[in-house]
């Protein structure tokens, strides 16, 4: 039971907050309940949810900016009719090949918010000393980017896929175009969340500055995807050698897109590297892992 | 043997008002037990050895853990917390084992740490309640514990504001509200007073002598300072340089090291020649200074009775302040060659 409220009790000094102590004998829900909070905690951060209005405006404006090219298609199939939709260089299979910058830096700047905070003011030491796991810490941090994530990356998704479903003469038409379109959609911005998230997270968990963390995760994906199409254009790789196109980021997430879709590749390097597309694709998956392992060995290792 | 001491069970005081239930938990078994417990640090030329074969019991009760920077104190609660795993040896807290269970310990105890840990751009309510959930507590009870200790720690409508605003005091008192939040059995806390001013400290202290009686929640508190444990604890344990020095209810070692500093304007010889000649062994410390061992009362009446009868000036009688510095003496004093020879292997 709690004690009684002792609002007289302040001593010669007089402390007027003195309300006495009241345990708790609520519910405790435990490590799952913490788990689940601290990944929703992530959702929230990652969109500036819960923060100043200033941290909302880098999450509006890269997700809006991500969006705009599909919403600005849309807009142009329901005003030009039916005969645009041919000459529309916007399709769905094809769409990250040219915004999946906007993405990483949608990445770059609000990834590090997950990790950096933490380790840069040692809340971590707050957090391990809680029922919480280290491993539960990395995975709800993991999923929470994952899920934000891929809530940018759907959007123009959705958009351009009922697109199709209103731009359509016929509704039965436009849904039997439309629905075998939704598991690839589904698949790969799973899949592409993840790989970027364990990417951005990655080279996060090594740093207490959210510059150089966003510094590092544009270089992860710009270098390499410079000097790989430098590579395949000018050297025209062949054989053994072509595997270096699986070094570039953005290939590996149109080979996904490519994969997902039943199509072929939309980027130069996927094009010409003459690999098959399963194989940029399950490099994405096995990045995605590669990088959770990371992170667990690094916060097993952190001292808090 | 200071190095391999036998425990000496604490005393447990609660308050009036704390449930049966509670006090019957607490009374029911060693709150924490380590048994030859050492730590090294990793590093070159063998690392650092910040616990050496520590074989200690405590019991519930607010207790305090002295010891010189660099004792060890920090390094043993993040091993009571699992934070940390034993290089040697062997820790229980209420009977959990630190290596096995940590979860399952840290479920039940509220830590604050020494250093900084809180994050500037939070209100002390949003990361208060976010820590609760962290806890397991769920989505309101959290907010509403949160609002709770915020009060009991003396934060009110500051608590709505950025933490990064905030003065050492509150933040102080931010950490101590996110270590209760939970109601924890076991609150550990890691020098509290770390950077307060001495009005800060009392209030401090204060918080945590309530919290403990209040509740009768036991309260590991750490210091460098003994005058602060001395204020707030019913129960002593010593550490230096990683080993056990002393392990005792506060009550019994105040008797023994008890001193009285008796000042006058002069003829502090006199009262202490009429002092030894009644049996205390008085020593002067300068002309104007009698340092009185306290064994009991008598030497209070002897030394009334010495400056009536001299008709001395007697500008005041105090306890002499005990640092751990005088409790390191102490403890090589009774122990000379086992002192010296562990002096030397370290």
């Amino acid at each position: 039971m709690a004690t009684p409220p002792d609002v007289l009790a302040g001593s010669a000094t007089g402390s007027i907050y003195d309300l006495g102590y009241r345990g708790y004998d609520g519910p405790r829900l435990g490590r799952r309940h913490a788990v689940e909070a601290l990944f929703v905690h992530g959702v929230r951060a990652v969109f500036g949810l819960g923060r100043s209005g200033r941290a909302k405006i880098a999450p509006l404006v890269l997700g809006g900016l991500f969006a705009l090219p599909a919403i600005v298609s849309v807009g142009i199939t329901a005003m030009a009719g039916e005969a645009a939709r041919e000459f529309n260089p916007i399709t769905i299979e094809g769409y990250l090949a040219f915004t999946g910058t906007t993405l990483v830096f949608f990445v770059a700047a609000q990834g590090p918010e997950l990790l950096v905070r933490d380790q840069r003011h040692r809340v971590l030491t707050l957090y391990f000393s809680r029922a919480l796991e280290r491993t539960d810490y990395v995975l709800a941090k993991y999923l929470a980017l994952l899920v934000a994530v891929a809530l940018v990356l759907a959007l123009p998704q959705v958009v351009l896929l009922l697109g199709t479903l209103f731009a359509t003469p016929s509704f039965t038409d436009g849904l039997a175009e439309v629905v075998p379109q939704v598991w690839p959609v589904v698949g790969r911005t799973v899949v592409i969340a993840a790989l970027l998230a364990g990417i951005g997270l990655v080279a996060s968990a090594f740093t207490v500055r959210r510059a150089f963390a966003a510094g590092a995760i544009i270089a992860v994906f710009l270098v390499p995807s410079l000097v790989v199409s430098v590579l395949v254009e000018e050297v025209s790789l062949s054989g053994p050698a072509a595997l270096v196109a699986l070094a570039d980021p953005f290939a590996l997430i149109d080979g996904v897109s490519a994969f997902l879709f039943g199509a072929e590749g939309s980027t130069p390097t996927v094009i010409r590297s003459d690999l098959p597309v399963w194989l940029f694709a399950a490099t994405a998956v096995a990045v995605c892992l590669g990088c959770l392992g990371l992170l667990l060995l690094r916060y097993r290792r952190i001292t808090a | 043997m200071p190095g391999c001491a036998t425990a000496v069970p604490g005393t447990v005081r609660l308050a009036a008002s704390c449930s049966p239930a509670r006090r019957a938990r607490l009374d029911a078994m060693a709150l924490i037990s380590t048994r030859a417990l050492s730590f090294r640090y990793p590093g070159s030329g063998g690392g650092v050895l910040a616990l050496d074969d520590l074989t200690v019991s405590i019991e519930p009760g607010i207790v305090g853990l002295v010891g010189a920077n660099g004792a060890g104190k920090s390094t043993l609660l993040r091993i009571l917390l699992g934070l940390l795993a034993p290089t040697a040896g062997a820790a229980a807290v209420f009977d959990l084992d630190v290596r096995r269970d940590g979860p399952r310990i840290r479920e039940q105890v509220g830590y604050m740490p020494e250093h900084d840990v809180l994050p500037p751009d939070v209100s002390a309510t949003d990361l208060v309640t976010h820590l609760a959930e962290m806890s397991g507590l769920p989505r309101t009870a959290a907010r509403e514990r949160a609002a709770e200790v915020l009060r009991h720690v003396g934060l009110f409508e500051e608590r709505y504001r950025p933490i990064g605003g905030y003065s050492t005091g509150m933040k102080q008192r931010v950490k101590l509200a996110q270590a209760l939040v939970h109601d924890p059995r076991l609150l550990l806390l890691d020098e509290p007073t770390n950077g307060l001013d001495p009005a800060g400290r009392d209030e401090m202290l204060d918080l945590v002598r309530r919290t403990g009686t209040e509740f009768g929640m036991a309260v590991i508190v750490s210091s460098h300072l003994l005058g602060e444990i001395e204020r707030v604890c019913d129960h002593v344990v010593a550490i230096d340089a990683g080993r056990l020095l002393r392990d005792a209810p506060l009550a019994s070692f105040t008797l023994r090291t008890g001193t009285l500093v008796v000042e006058l304007d002069e003829g502090a010889a006199d009262v202490a020649a009429d002092l030894v000649a009644a049996g205390i062994a008085a020593v002067t410390d300068g002309p104007r200074r009698v340092l009185v061992p306290v064994a009991d009362e008598r030497p209070f009446d002897l030394v009334r009775d010495a400056v009536a009868t001299r008709g001395l000036a007697l500008t005041r009688i105090e306890p002499a302040r005990h640092r751990v510095e005088d409790l390191f003496r102490d403890a090589l004093g009774r122990d000379e060659p086992e002192g010296g020879a562990r002096g030397d292997a370290a």
